[in-house]
């Protein structure tokens, strides 16, 4: 027997088809059972599984983050720079640069926040440890409301 | 790295450990039928050393999250699970494919010839035609048989089946369960090296 070079042959999908219609409904636990008697290790399988999407999570939440610090870094930049032509603007952009969206919810919340931060603690964060500290400050009021 | 589909992550935190390890499960499940049958067309050992079913799983897994490859995008395919198996089918098919490519290079020119005109779709629909008869000699009782024709015909969930067969639907489903076993077993061959 052989197969075509170039596609997913008839004989291929009908046995996945089988697969689909066999499986409905079938008990997770009897799957497992049946999988560890073929050999396979289990355990392993679903501890890899569950490391590969953890660890997925955690580097998106990394990766989120340092993107955040970026934008932010990049706001308090230019109002140092004198870019932004007013406070109003200043404030607008950073809440943009906090929130990763120009309106809707999570920009209101910011946006209010830094209402309450005087312009000159903002011009005042000049090193990545202050925008940094700034940062994790604003985000621990987030958590804790 | 670079940031991934917000909707991925949404996805991903919503479900729970529970969900998490039965989508595992299933997926090892349907890469260890996979494995089986594919082998059914391979000369010789197309899996890595001490690659299984777990392996491709975990692999599966591996690529769909990676944000730089072609990884899963929940509004095209908002089912997971069922991602994850069109993933496996890709692995499989560049092993197979690279398995394929050695073996070639042990044909002569006549039997190359002969291996391609044996891929024109009226063979295919011969083989396939094989095949059904096979798995059907696999079965042990004529309600297992009734109940695999009915599957190939179209007819997935057990409830129709129980319908057209005029048999108890938990009937229908321990049926299909041990049709899974019968013929899992017997399309086993010689799989990994």
């Amino acid at each position: 027997m052989t197969r075509r070079e170039d596609k997913y042959n008839e004989s291929e999908e009908l046995l996945d088809r089988l697969f689909e219609g066999l499986s409905e409904n079938a008990d997770v636990n009897l799957i497992q059972e049946e999988l560890i008697n073929s050999g396979i290790d289990m355990e392993k399988t679903i501890e890899d599984g569950q490391e590969i999407i953890a660890s997925f999570l955690k580097r998106q939440k990394l990766a989120k983050g340092r993107a955040k610090f970026e934008r932010i870094k990049k706001a308090l930049a230019d109002l140092h720079a004198g870019v932004t032509p007013s406070v109003e603007k200043a404030r607008d952009a950073i809440a943009r640069a906090v929130a990763g969206e120009s309106s809707g919810h999570g920009f209101q919340v910011a946006h209010r926040k830094l209402e309450s931060i005087e312009i000159e603690d903002l011009e005042s964060l000049q090193d990545d440890a202050a925008i940094l500290e700034f940062v994790l400050k604003f985000e621990e009021d987030e958590e804790g409301r | 790295m670079s940031e991934s589909d917000p909707r991925v992550v949404e996805k991903l935190e919503a479900m729970t450990p529970q969900q998490v390890q039965e989508l595992i499960v299933r997926l090892t499940d349907f890469a260890d039928w996979s494995i089986r049958t594919r082998a059914r067309w391979m000369k010789r050992p197309f899996l890595p050393k001490g690659y299984d079913a777990g392996s491709l799983a975990s692999e599966a897994i591996t690529r769909a999250l990676d944000p730089d490859g072609r990884r899963w995008n929940p509004e095209n395919d908002p089912d997971l699970l069922m991602y994850l198996k069109s993933v496996v089918r890709s692995i499989l098919w560049d092993l197979q494919k690279a398995a394929e490519k050695e073996a070639l290079d042990d044909v002569d020119d006549d039997e190359l010839e002969r291996m391609k005109a044996k891929g024109s779709s009226a063979d295919e629909e011969l083989e396939a035609a094989e095949l059904q008869e096979e798995l059907l000699e696999y079965l042990k009782t004529d309600e297992e048989r009734l109940v695999l024709l009915t599957i190939l015909e179209g007819k997935n969930k057990a409830a129709d089946i129980a319908a057209s067969l005029g048999l108890d639907v938990e009937k229908v489903y321990k049926l299909k369960w041990q049709i899974k076993q019968h013929l899992r077993r017997r399309l086993d061959r010689s799989v990994s090296s």
